[in-house]
């Protein structure tokens, strides 16, 4: 098996506000990825960024004065958050780069927020122009009011509501359950955005309805910062490196990232997909220490569960009402606080935060040795020590 | 104080999705279908997705289908749909098999359930435009 290591990470400070522009927050991450592991910026040989982002490859090569031989983008805006690591494993084991640094920056709430929008609607004539086939804003999505991704997983929520049996009442007993234990995570972690400000079921059932049966607490923070690790083939540098064993970056039918038309994330194509990367990795799901599982909202926690093989499919919300995803759970799950609580670095700080897990750094490290799984929708990676 | 009108969210048509926006400007549904194999599917697209070589021709959809999943959109995430909140967003599997984004209207969501039947027709889409939109079909009920 080939041998490549996630040695370095480093972000930002995560705010509501950076005051800074996106370069500028890029590289600090990358400044602070690369002393993570004490690797000189001459040493590294590639680059992968999401196709998003507004920090492109040649405002970090100039940054740096880095010569490069490999770069490569990941698509389709969260899926990518696993897949830059994929893409560098890629290029690491086929030797087309070295030392490769992968990154997401984003000025996500004081600049382009996900959860408007107004980035999404084109002008023309008075009009406001959906444009693409896509959901959210897309021409097929936009004129009847769709528009953000939360509206679009307020529908995963409903239909994985009814599959599964549940009244609105058991699924916001699950989905408050993920919310309340990911800011119990974040208020042990300083760099949390919700560090300092507690929930409970009863604060989360009071929080605004978005579009049911989503509340304000359901759904992803908008954040402003930068992330960024660094991959290589060996162990380099002070901290424990963290291997990959297995990466997958499937793309089906309709499954981009936030799709309307096919089957829902705890379908049988994710399924499939989700058992072969633990297949990949000789990893059964019961042997998983912990999750970072892309929640872009609750609801995507409770698909994710069930995509890869946690819990059979529609069987995740009772378990999650009967264990939660604590500390004490079967399996911990975003136990930063995630994406709900800590900080929405577009998924990079959840691939953090799964490092820090298998390295035994996390504010709210398991006591077990093992892998760790990152999930987002079909892309994924298995962690070990 | 007069209150201006809010902007319309308007779809942007290409030669590939023409089709669909001449029948939906009508209320109605218009559908790609394969002559080979007999795939219906939805949004358009260059080619039947089960042979790029297979032929294809538009149809008009019967209008029926059933509820696969709604939302009641409560919070604006844009302020041209403010004057439309609170407003039922609809997927709804057409009879012919793809899937449709729309609006539920005249209707009490405590009322639905899955897979209700459904039939679409020209009403009021949230955007200000006037599509085809989703009721709930009680003679079927
Ligand atoms: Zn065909």
């Amino acid at each position: 098996m080939s041998r490549v290591a996630i040695v370095g990470v480093g972000q930002t400070r995560y705010s509501r506000e950076s005051g800074r522009s996106e370069w500028q927050l890029a590289v600090e991450a990358i400044s602070n990825a690369l002393t993570d592991c004490g690797i000189e910026p001459a040493d590294v040989d590639g680059l992968v960024r999401y196709s998003y982002d507004n920090v492109d490859e040649a405002m970090i090569v100039r940054s740096f004065g880095l010569k490069l031989r490999y770069y490569s983008q990941t698509g389709f805006g969260g899926l990518g958050a696993p897949a830059t690591l994929a893409h560098a494993y890629a290029a690491v084991a086929s030797g087309q780069a070295r030392v490769v640094v992968c990154y997401r920056s984003l000025n996500g709430r004081s600049t382009t927020r996900y959860g408007r929008a107004e980035r999404s609607l084109g002008t023309g004539g008075g009009d406001l122009i959906a444009t693409g086939d896509r959901a959210p804003s897309g021409a097929f999505a936009g004129p009847y009011g769709m528009l953000s991704p939360g509206q679009v997983m307020a529908m995963w929520a409903r239909r994985y509501q009814w599959e599964a049996g549940l009244t609105e009442d058991e699924l916001a007993a699950a989905t408050g359950r993920i919310a309340v234990d990911q800011r119990a995570y974040a208020n042990a972690n300083p760099d949390a955005v919700m560090g300092g400000r507690p929930l409970d079921q009863t604060g989360y059932l009071a929080g605004r309805v978005i579009a049911t049966p989503l509340r304000v607490f359901d759904l992803a923070l908008e954040t402003d910062g930068a992330a960024a690790l660094v991959v290589t083939d060996a162990a380099i540098g002070p901290r424990p490196a963290v291997w990959i064993r297995s990466a997958i970056q499937g793309l089906i039918p309709y499954a981009e990232s936030i799709a309307t038309y096919g089957e829902l994330r705890n379908g049988p194509t994710y399924r499939s997909l989700g058992s072969r990367l633990l297949q990949d990795a000789a990893v059964r799901p019961a042997d998983l220490v912990s999750a970072s599982i892309y929640d872009a909202t609750s609801v995507s926690v409770l698909l994710g569960l069930e995509g890869y093989g946690i819990y059979p499919v529609n069987r995740a919300a009772r378990a999650v009402i009967e264990h939660g995803i604590g500390p004490e759970s079967p399996l911990p799950v975003n136990t930063s606080g995630g994406h709900l609580s800590e900080a929405y670095v577009h998924g990079m700080n959840l691939v953090i935060e799964a490092v820090r897990q298998v390295r035994g750094e996390s504010m709210n490290q398991i006591p077990r040795s093992g892998p760790v799984l990152v999930a987002s929708g079909p892309s994924g990676l298995v962690l070990t020590p | 104080m007069t209150s201006p009108i809010p902007p319309r969210v308007v779809p942007e048509e290409s030669e590939l999705t023409a089709p669909y926006w001449a029948s939906a400007m009508l209320g109605r549904v218009a559908l790609q279908r394969c002559l080979d194999c007999g795939l219906v599917w939805h949004p358009p697209a260059p080619s039947c997705p089960a042979g790029a070589a297979h032929r294809i021709e538009w149809f008009e959809a019967s209008g029926r289908g059933r509820l696969y999943s709604y939302t009641v959109v409560e919070h604006p995430v844009h302020p041209a749909v403010i004057g439309a909140l609170p407003y039922l967003l609809a997927l709804v599997d057409l009879d012919e098999g793809p899937r449709l984004i729309c609006n539920l209207v005249s209707t009490d969501p405590s009322d639905l359930s899955a897979d209700l039947p459904v039939t679409l027709s020209a009403g009021p889409a949230a955007g200000g435009l006037t599509l085809p939109v989703a009721r709930l079909d009680e003679s079927a009920r």
